[in-house]
């Protein structure tokens, strides 16, 4: 198979994983909450009932739900998510605009920390192999991944926002500070690009913390595969050569072995990617950051369906090109993974 | 089977993790048992307010002292621990099962099937297990039962694609032919043949993956979507806390570390007996 083919087959797979979210999702979330005309509009539902027949017949609630589903379908394919009663009735279309560039950022920080540490720790994990450097490491990064996401968050939410007060905690940005334009609608990429640097450094600032908790609980998986892949590409024959040959050690290990060591991390980093995004869920609930991830809680909390629908489609919709970009590039890496 | 006993014998990490996950075992057991029969175990009733002075840190009487309703930090962390262990042992044995037997039909009858078994399971591995788990639990209702059916439904793809490379992998061997040939049938070649010889091999990715659910549960636990106040959990322990970490550090602190601790046992043994497999 070549790769145009390969990648139609892959965006024919993710259709099929999005429509089938959707579905089970819209089914599921029908059943989430009893009353959802009293959990949307509080106690006015009871105080004006013709209010809420009017909510009632406008978000077609009282239709059987396959009608409610077509209706749903037909909104989507108008680029129209519904409006979501958690936040005051606003488009989910604006709220997912406001919520997923705030998440898409600290998952970017969060892979690039996650990526460096894993790969340091793992090539010095290999290159000092079964001494006190190797033991520790593995019980740095075994705590790491054991650990979960929002005790993390919460342990450098005390260290370094309330104790030491080196950063700050709670929203993504210093709220006294000007709004970037829009130009690819990622705050931190605007600011940077419009030369704000007040905002940029304000939002980096907000981000470090919950990023870091990310990476601390991702990066074991990349140290651990990296050391082993490391160990088993040193005995190889054409590493002996290269010793053979009278370079030292240092030039083996750097330019030879961890080169060809490096594969299965990139294999890895789809899985990677995928525990970053949902891992936002509970770091940014911790941190109260504005992202996608607290949206989805208040959500579910608020019986907001098509809140919740939404949020899940575009968490499954991240994933699957995550997937996809890392699988490509997996690809590219590797010339003789056979594509298929 | 006993070679590999005896290599995870002298393996220090393996060791320890198994002694983390059987105390992790018995207490559940025990509790789950007392709490059944209507008999406290426990220095103090998990509810039982007043149990001493409030927010009081740990001391003899109370080892992880008190929240500010008095009650015993201890007994309700020991109340708790069914909860994570039967959600974490249960959806994965859960998983075990149907992964076993959805990836040995899948290799054993190949064609058809076989595509749209994997298909199935693909589709179903690409969701996004965490939010698709959270709107399950949502929609059924709080509670660890609910919790556990929620993640049950999510969480078997990655059994069923392992359980099917490695039936794959024996399915082409000799024995296998030849039980074929004799006339065997395939469940009987799955049930006789496959599954035995698959299932070491699954049974360590699994307890590797126990932790995982743990920490998984735990974090649906903090959302605030498994148990209703007052019953204990340890992931609702920590969010009910945390605004006490500076004052009383002990009670956002003691259930933190004790989910980390239960992950970290259940990834010590599972590496401990992969690494005896190798060796073995």
């Amino acid at each position: 198979m070549n790769l145009p083919q390969y990648v139609l087959r892959r965006l024919f797979f993710a259709v099929i994983v999005v429509l089938s979210v959707i579905t089970i999702t819209f089914v599921l979330s029908h059943y989430v909450g009893s009353d959802v005309i009293v959990a949307w509009l509080g106690k006015s539902a009871a105080l004006h009932p013709q209010l809420a027949q009017l909510y009632a017949a406008k978000y077609h609630l009282n239709e059987p739900i396959w009608v409610q589903y077509y209706y749903y379908i037909v909104g989507l394919l108008q680029g129209n998510f519904g409006y979501s009663p958690s936040r005051g009735f606003l488009p989910v279309l604006a709220v997912i605009g406001q919520t997923l560039p705030l998440t898409l950022q600290l998952v970017f920080f969060a892979f690039v920390i996650s990526l460096g540490l894993g790969v340091l720790l793992g090539a010095l994990s290999a290159r000092y192999g079964h001494t006190y450097v190797d033991g520790g490491i593995r019980a740095f990064y075994l705590a790491g991944y054991s650990s979960p996401p929002f005790f993390v968050a919460l342990v450098l939410l005390i260290v370094f926002a309330s104790i030491l007060q080196l950063l700050p905690s709670g929203t993504a940005v210093d709220s006294s500070l000007a709004q970037p334009s829009l130009i690819s609608g990622i705050p931190i990429l605007d600011s940077l690009l419009e030369g704000k640097w007040a905002y940029f450094a304000s939002a980096v600032e907000h981000a470090i913390l919950p990023s870091l908790a990310l990476a601390l609980v991702t990066f074991g998986v990349i140290t651990r595969i990296l050391r082993s892949s490391l160990m088993e590409v040193l005995q190889m024959n054409y590493i002996r050569t290269a010793r053979a040959k009278g370079l030292d050690e240092n030039a083996v290990f750097y330019r030879h072995a961890l080169r060809n060591a490096f594969i299965p991390v990139v294999t890895l980093s789809s899985i990677i990617l995928t525990w970053l995004i949902t891992g936002t869920i509970f770091v940014e609930n911790v941190f109260a950051y504005p992202g996608l991830g607290q949206y989805v809680v208040t959500a579910l909390l608020g019986q907001d369906y098509p809140g919740i629908l939404a949020a899940t489609i575009v968490f499954a919709v991240t994933i699957a090109v995550g997937n996809l970009v890392a699988d490509l590039l997996y690809a590219v890496v590797d010339p003789q993974i056979r594509l298929g | 089977m006993r070679s590999i006993l005896a290599i995870m014998g002298s393996n220090r990490e393996a060791k320890i993790g198994a002694v983390i996950v059987a105390v992790f075992l018995l207490t559940a057991i025990v509790v789950g048992v007392a709490t059944a029969l209507g008999i406290t175990v426990t220095p103090y009733g998990p509810v039982q307010t007043d149990t001493g002075p409030k927010l009081a840190p740990p001391s003899l009487s109370h080892l992880f002292g008190t929240d500010l309703l008095g009650r015993d930090v201890f007994s309700r962390i020991i109340v708790a621990t069914p909860n994570d262990v039967s959600v974490g042992v249960g959806v994965v044995a859960f998983a075990l099962v149907v992964g076993l037997i959805i990836g040995s039909i899948a290799a054993v009858k190949g064609g058809l099937l076989d595509e749209l078994l994997m298909r199935f399971t693909d589709v179903v591995f690409a969701l996004p297990a965490l939010v698709i788990a959270m709107v399950i639990a949502v929609a059924l209702g709080p509670g660890v039962t609910n919790m556990m059916i929620a993640l049950m439904i999510i969480w078997w793809p990655p059994h069923a694609r392992l359980a099917r490379g490695e039936a794959l992998k024996v399915s082409h061997q000799n024995y296998i032919r030849s039980a074929r040939l004799a006339g065997l049938g395939t469940w009987k070649i799955i049930f006789r043949h496959v599954i035995p010889n698959i299932f070491v091999i699954m049974l360590v990715y699994a307890t590797l993956d126990v932790g995982t659910v743990i920490l998984v549960y735990a974090g649906l636990s903090y959302l605030g979507l498994s148990v209703k106040p007052p019953a204990p959990d340890w992931g609702e322990m920590v969010s009910a806390f945390q605004d006490y970490l500076i004052t009383a550090p002990w009670l956002p602190i003691v259930p933190g570390l004790i989910i980390s601790i239960g992950v970290i046992g259940f990834s010590l043994l599972g590496d401990g007996i992969r690494d005896a497999l190798e060796a073995g």
